[in-house]
């Protein structure tokens, strides 16, 4: 094992947790963004604390406990997220996959 | 900072000292029950930022990579100021305002450790973030749940826990949101455990602090003025408190880089901030903008620099609209940014001897093993000896050490494979004998005036002392 360990499996399922919380906080597109991060992140560390916490005083606070808790608590914002319709990226990309072939259509008339 | 991180090994006091030492106790058999009672700071110092450690530490296999643990609360902090910046007006230069603040020497210097004056600063300034926005139920719930967790980071923060709170409950008040009252609970349910079990057992919620306020004296080992006399040994400020704030603030290039107790830190972008903040915070004439202002800066000393770094970050978010201003011209707009940029990176130039230590350069590290970088560096002394005798250590053995160890930390392995066990301040003669005759002790750092230290000496043909400690009255000594 590495020295990073499970950090590359924790660390994105962090980010994804700290959207969905902040989308859930916040869940109207008129907050910024910022405020919305700023939402997500403190309560993504807040449940990280509140749940060593628990696992501590359960005297389960192991690797595997940790990493399970973590994928168990994602997976509930997730659903919340997808059960209220939230954005978790509040900004619309340019491109998605239905527009592709407009953006594809686009070039070859450029290019021809 | 991420490097220095990696490559550099544990080696700050404070993290030797107690924030990871409490996160080993946890660790090493998974349960919170190992963790000692009524050991000063180990036990009960707060420990909300611990606990992240924690969770961090419990994803690694060693400890190359538990100092990046204090990371995410620098980005949180950074965060934070930028929300700050962008509600007082600020916009492009909101973002460059978060990031100015990671580049100020105390807060660059303490993010590659574990200590927790970032993360406790990250928190107020989160804290405050959601109570100088448009106020409504999750701003305060939002705002309570980051006050608690910075009360439940140092035992300074109740004085500022309540200040901000105040502001809160004007804000709550005006915006007539009847919320505060379950805003309180939260803040007590996240941040009030170690308070509430030093009042229980010892009478006093910030023991072993002794606190001597007016006609309120509660019991403790030490005053706080030994407190702020502690720390990593350097020249610091002397004579009233506004000659300390002034001489240390205004320190731009220290003569020892600036890091725990030490003079300057704060950088030379501050110093330029500070009249645009303070023009910003009088013209607006706020008492909530006032309240969370004056907490910023209710510290025990606000001279050091790792006391005020919320306030560095305030004072950064309420000058940096300054810039953005409509009557701003996009010429000196775009050279007020690169003189940022250029402060940016002379805090961070400023700031680097201080990521090595008294240990060889950064770039030494990259051709070194991980054997060579453990034994590069250390809080008091190269820690060659510890390692060397921790490695002596077998499987299903432990060590022990009693309260003369300053740095309990070196008594684990990196891996963390074996255990440790501290002895009871209180411990008899006959309770340190068991447990220093205990058939799994192996290593033992023990004092030269404490009890289990006198079990060891009295039997010189089954312990071997191998070496004594630099800094305390401990030595090390091996079972045969």
């Amino acid at each position: 094992m590495t020295a990073w360990g499970m950090l590359p499996i924790a660390l994105p399922l962090s980010c994804i947790m700290m959207l969905g919380l902040g989308a859930l906080a916040f869940p109207h597109d008129s907050v910024p963004f910022g405020e919305r991060l700023l939402g997500g992140m403190l309560l993504t560390l807040a449940t990280v604390a509140v749940g060593v916490r628990v696992l501590g005083a359960a005297g389960v606070l192991t690797t595997a406990v940790v990493i399970g808790a973590e994928l168990i608590v994602t997976a509930n914002v997730l659903v919340a997220v997808r059960i209220r319709g939230l954005k978790m990226w509040p900004r619309r990309w340019p491109v998605s996959l239905s527009t592709l072939p407009v953006l594809g259509s686009r070039h070859l008339r450029w290019g021809s | 900072m991420t490097l220095a991180a990696y490559f550099l090994p544990v080696w700050q006091w404070d993290a030797l000292g107690y924030h990871l030492p409490y996160v080993n106790f946890a660790l090493q058999r998974g349960t919170f029950a190992d963790i000692p009672v009524d050991v000063a700071y180990v036990s009960t110092y707060p420990h909300v930022v611990e606990h992240v450690f924690i969770a961090w530490r419990a994803l690694i296999p060693d400890d190359r990579l538990v100092e990046l643990a204090h990371l995410p609360f620098g980005l949180l902090g950074a965060t934070a100021v930028g929300v700050i910046a962008y509600r007082q007006g600020a916009r492009a230069s909101a973002v460059a305002a978060g990031a100015v603040w990671l580049t100020l020497p105390a807060v660059f210097l303490q993010l590659p450790t574990n200590y927790v004056d970032v993360a406790s600063a990250a928190l107020l300034l989160t804290a405050i973030a959601f109570v100088l926005s448009s106020v409504d139920s999750t701003r305060v719930m939002l705002s309570a749940i980051a006050l608690g967790m910075f009360l439940g980071s140092k035992p300074s923060a109740p004085l500022a826990a309540v200040l901000v709170f105040s502001a809160l409950a004007v804000a709550a008040w005006r915006s007539g949101l009847r919320t505060i009252a379950i805003a309180a609970v939260v803040v007590l349910l996240l941040g009030g455990e170690s308070y509430l079990t030093n009042f229980v057992r010892q009478g006093n919620p910030v023991w072993p602090v002794r606190i001597d306020l007016g006609p309120i004296h509660l019991p403790g080992r030490f005053p706080m003025s030994d407190l702020l006399a502690s720390g990593a040994a350097a020249p610091r400020t002397q004579g009233s408190l506004a000659m300390r704030v002034f001489d240390s603030w205004t320190t731009i290039w220290p003569a020892v880089p600036a890091f725990d107790m030490r003079v300057g830190g704060l950088g030379v972008l501050i110093l330029v901030a500070l009249p645009f903040a303070l023009i910003s915070v009088i013209r607006q004439r706020s008492v909530v903008v006032a309240l969370v202002f004056v907490a910023t800066l209710a510290t025990p000393d606000p001279a050091v620099a790792r006391y005020v770094l919320a306030f560095a970050g305030l004072v950064l978010a309420f000058a940096v609209p300054t810039i953005d201003h409509p009557r701003v011209g996009k010429f000196v707009h775009a050279s007020a940014l690169v003189l940022v940029a250029l402060g940016a990176a002379h805090n961070v130039y400023v700031a680097y001897p201080g990521l090595i230590g008294e240990g060889p350069p950064l770039r030494a590290y990259v051709d070194m093993s991980d054997y060579e970088r453990r034994r590069a560096v250390g809080a008091d002394g190269v820690p060659t000896p510890f390692l060397d005798a921790v490695a002596r250590v077998g499987p299903g053995e432990i060590a022990v050490f009693d309260e003369t160890a300053y740095l309990p930390y070196l008594a684990w392995p990196p891996d963390l494979s074996r255990d440790a066990v501290r002895i009871p301040d209180d411990a008899t003669a006959e309770e340190a004998d068991r447990l220093v005759h205990a058939d799994d002790v192996r290593l033992l750092i023990v004092g030269d005036d404490t009890v289990a230290g006198s079990v060891v000496r009295r039997d010189p043909a089954r312990f071997i002392r191998i070496f004594e400690c630099k800094s305390s009255t401990c030595a090390v000594y091996l079972r045969r």
